[in-house]
């Protein structure tokens, strides 16, 4: 990528925390309905729900994304919170609430230490810390 | 239920005509894509259109119309002449197609108003005879110089493949062939992806199946492409899931381009349909599907709002009126659920038809006489489903063809009619549909079949005798490498056709008597979208168990219970069945709760249960849609459905789950 050009990051927050995720690696973002609990699945999933007739897995973003480990997994009902549906992975990020989509330059982007798992780079301008979180590494956790 | 021997000729000319529309469509799709392409035609829509045409030839000879059939030919001989580049795409080919298809658009409406074998218009015959006199002098010749082809290829190249050939080389394309190595079970979806992706990086040239084949559960193909100089063979060939490529040696001269001939802006092309019948794609009738079932939700959220609304109105003609409303929704959105789901049936002759032209073109081939009869064609199964099946028949009515019925001359000798006899009966049982493919054939011998399993090694000498013998036919190895002959196909086995079945959750069984004949019986259930399930709900979730893998469900006194070591067993039927909370045993409640009373009786052959749930919510046919691979989960729930209040139920595996509950070997508690 040449200096100054950015890339586009859909930007929500979970957890109190700020994140963004790769605008291409987003399929569409949906009000969360119904989430059921899926036995055996590992803790950080919520469940599956139906987004336009199509069970996707959800992973609950306070848990997937490791901000609040102790943060409880919300289950059940109607519920609050938004869906990210990410592309061709036939799963969707749980999450408070979609800020906005930001155009981020590559250099403003610090990038994280290894140990720092599902998060790649964190952007420190601003109101708070903007985590670029990896969908690879989110969903390779979930299914571990 | 009718005779297709006798099936009222109404019916086939429906079906026809259906056809007939659909090809028509396909056709003029391809003469739009035709075009808009310039001088040079694109490969795949003169294809395209030559295989629409060649199919709509055959169809209509078929059923009789030889007025068509013989226009068709016509057509079919100048579009063979442009893909073999005899003649130019020019404005003039294109309007004279063009006008060809509007003749044979009319002549289905004249088939449709009754009329028997209608006569096509000779004017428009004489222009396509007059357009390929036109391009004969240049006739394409072979001088040789074309890219160099293993011998083996080489004997396998139609004249069109030769001819793509030469013409990619004259175009300065890299010629390169990729081969696949994809498991024998499931390869037909490994190829289409690689055929896509070569079509889609150039051109897809030719499919040439051998070339290797050690690993008996493999298949190797080679793909021939033909791709633009800077196409990295390394990246097309990951993409198609190659496991390796090489680039041929050319010795043709590249082509520096060649001006187009000009074309008309607009071909004029009929949009009128004849048949009564329209051709969706499949993904907008699921499409359709999902959309009504997003309605069947927004009326849940609409009747809790409405209700909170209502029970404040005063106004009492109002809230009459909204009931009333809501009332007409509600039964709207119910048909209309119904109605999408029905959009996905079609009558199973659409699968038979197919199957009688197979045995029409193959037994003559064979030296073979028979008569094919199909019973119950009308019977209407998952589109999904009949495509599904096609293959599976298709490969049991080869073997009874092959080696069921014997020639003639056989026959005679033994007593027999000399035209053997293969009837198909279709009907359906409960919720499955059951097609019975019976031959009068020399049938099979246990003992014959046990030495041929031991001498294959199928079975060791140690082995006692199987006690049905006609099981073994179900074996890897076993029919497939005595004789691959070119009707029996690609050597693929019964023990594949079973898989596949598997996968759509059918089976397989055969019976017979030898020299009288062998029977195949197929079932299947009518759709895999549809479940009659038993809703049950168990720590506040809702559970789908397919009906089909429930015995029965009671209220248990819990002081009938006992505990026999770990495991907790109530007597049932008289005998005793072990018993298990559902939701402990999924891991949704917590271990050591209170048992609830209400007892669901799971079943799947020998295998027997009891899992306990807080209530039954009754008898659903709900849409189940499976869960992906990707989604980590227990193994027993394969699939979730939304209920028509806006739940979400999650579908439970009977048999995974007995299997999973009971432990394994004699000792079990279950019924064995």
């Amino acid at each position: 990528m040449s200096p100054g050009a950015g890339e586009a990051y859909l930007v929500f927050r979970a957890g109190g925390e700020r994140f963004g995720l790769a605008v291409d690696r987003v399929q569409g973002v949906a009000r969360a309905r119904q989430i059921v609990p899926l036995p055996g699945a590992p803790p950080e999933y919520a469940g599956v729900t139906f987004v336009r007739g199509e069970p996707l897995g959800v992973l609950d973003a306070v848990r997937a994304l490791g901000c609040r480990p102790e943060a409880a997994v919300r289950i059940g009902g109607a519920g609050g919170g938004f869906l990210v549906i990410l592309e061709g992975e036939r799963h969707a990020l749980l999450v408070d609430r979609i800020e906005s989509v930001e155009e981020i330059p590559a250099e403003a982007l610090t990038p994280a230490s290894a140990e720092s798992g599902t998060v790649r780079g964190i952007v420190s301008s601003g109101e708070s810390a903007l985590r670029i979180v990896s969908v690879d590494e989110v969903l390779g956790g979930g299914k571990r | 239920m009718k005779r297709a021997g006798q099936k009222d000729e109404a019916l086939h000319r429906k079906d026809f005509l259906a056809e007939t529309d659909g090809l028509l469509e396909e056709s003029r799709d391809a003469l739009a894509d035709l075009a808009k392409a310039g001088g040079e035609p694109p490969p795949g829509a003169v294809n395209a259109l030559f295989r629409a045409i060649h199919s709509l030839k055959g169809l209509s000879a078929m059923m009789g119309f030889s007025g068509l059939a013989g226009f068709t030919h016509e057509l079919e001989g100048l579009l063979d002449a442009l893909r073999m580049g005899r003649i130019d795409l020019s404005g003039d080919v294109l309007e004279v197609v063009a006008e060809a298809l509007e003749a044979v658009a009319v002549t289905a409406g004249r088939i449709q108003a009754g009329e028997q074998d209608p006569e096509l218009p000779h004017g428009t015959a004489a222009r396509i005879r007059r357009t390929v006199a036109a391009g004969r002098s240049r006739d394409v010749a072979d001088d040789g110089s074309g890219p160099r082809l293993p011998p083996d290829v080489d004997r396998m190249l139609t004249d069109y493949e030769r001819h793509r050939l030469r013409e990619s080389a004259r175009r300065g394309r890299r010629l390169a062939f990729f081969t696949l190595e994809l498991p024998v079970d499931s390869f037909e979806s490994g190829l289409r992806k690689a055929m896509d992706e070569v079509a889609r990086s150039g051109e897809l040239i030719g499919t040439f199946p051998g070339g290797g084949g050690r690993d008996p559960t493999r298949i190797v193909f080679r793909l021939l492409g033909g791709l633009p100089p800077e196409t990295p063979l390394d990246v097309v060939a990951s993409l198609a899931g190659a496991s390796s490529s090489e680039l041929l040696e050319c010795g043709g001269t590249a082509l520096q381009g060649e001006p187009a001939a000009p074309l008309p802006t607009q071909v004029p092309l009929s949009v009128r349909a004849t048949g009564g019948t329209v051709r969706v794609p499949l993904e907008k009738l699921e499409q359709l599907v999902n959309l009504t079932g997003e309605l069947a939700f927004s009326r849940s959220a609409l009747k809790r709002s409405l209700g909170k609304v209502l029970s404040s109105a005063t106004d009492r003609t109002a809230r009459f009126e909204a009931q009333k409303a809501f009332a007409d929704l509600d039964r709207t959105v119910t048909a209309l659920g119904r109605a999408a789901l029905a959009t996905r049936f079609v009558p199973v002759e659409q699968l038979t038809a197919r199957l009688s032209r197979v045995v029409a073109s193959m037994a003559p081939s064979l030296g073979k006489e028979l008569t094919f009869d199909v019973y119950g064609g009308e019977t209407e199964v998952d589109k999904v489903l009949a495509e599904e099946l096609a293959d599976p028949l298709l490969h049991i009515v080869r073997n009874a063809l092959d080696h069921g019925i014997e020639p003639p001359g056989e026959r005679e000798a033994r007593g027999k009619p000399r035209a053997g006899r293969l009837t198909l009966m279709v009907e359906t049982r409960g919720r499955m549909v059951v097609f019975t493919l019976a031959d009068d054939g020399r049938g099979m011998e246990g003992e014959k079949l046990i030495r041929r399993a031991r001498e294959k090694g199928l079975l060791s000498p140690f082995e006692p005798d199987p006690p049905d013998p006609l099981e073994l036919v179900f074996l890897s190895g076993f029919s497939t490498a005595e004789r691959v002959s070119e009707v029996s196909g690609r050597g693929v086995g019964l023990d594949v056709v079973r898989a596949n079945l598997a996968k759509l959750k059918g089976n397989v069984r055969v019976t017979s008597t030898p020299g009288r004949g062998t029977t195949f019986e197929v079932q299947v259930p009518m759709t895999l979208v549809l479940v009659e399930s038993l809703l049950v709900r168990t720590e506040g979730f809702y559970l789908a168990l397919p009906t089909s893998g429930v015995r029965r469900a009671f209220r248990a006194d819990p002081a009938r219970v006992e505990r026999r070591g770990e495991t907790a067993v109530i007597v049932d039927e008289g005998e005793p069945l072990p018993l298990f909370s559902l939701a402990t045993h999924l891991g949704l409640g917590s271990v050591g709760a209170a048992m609830d009373d209400t007892v669901v009786v799971v079943e799947q052959g020998s295998l027997r249960a009891g899992f306990t749930v807080s209530s039954i919510e009754g008898m659903e046919d709900v849409i189940v849609k499976p869960l992906a691979d990707v989604i980590p989960r227990s193994r027993e729930v394969t699939g979730a459905a939304e209920l028509p209040g806006g739940s979400v139920a999650l579908t439970v595996d009977p048999g995974l789950l007995l299997e999973s509950a009971l432990p394994r070997g004699p000792s079990n508690g279950g019924k064995r």
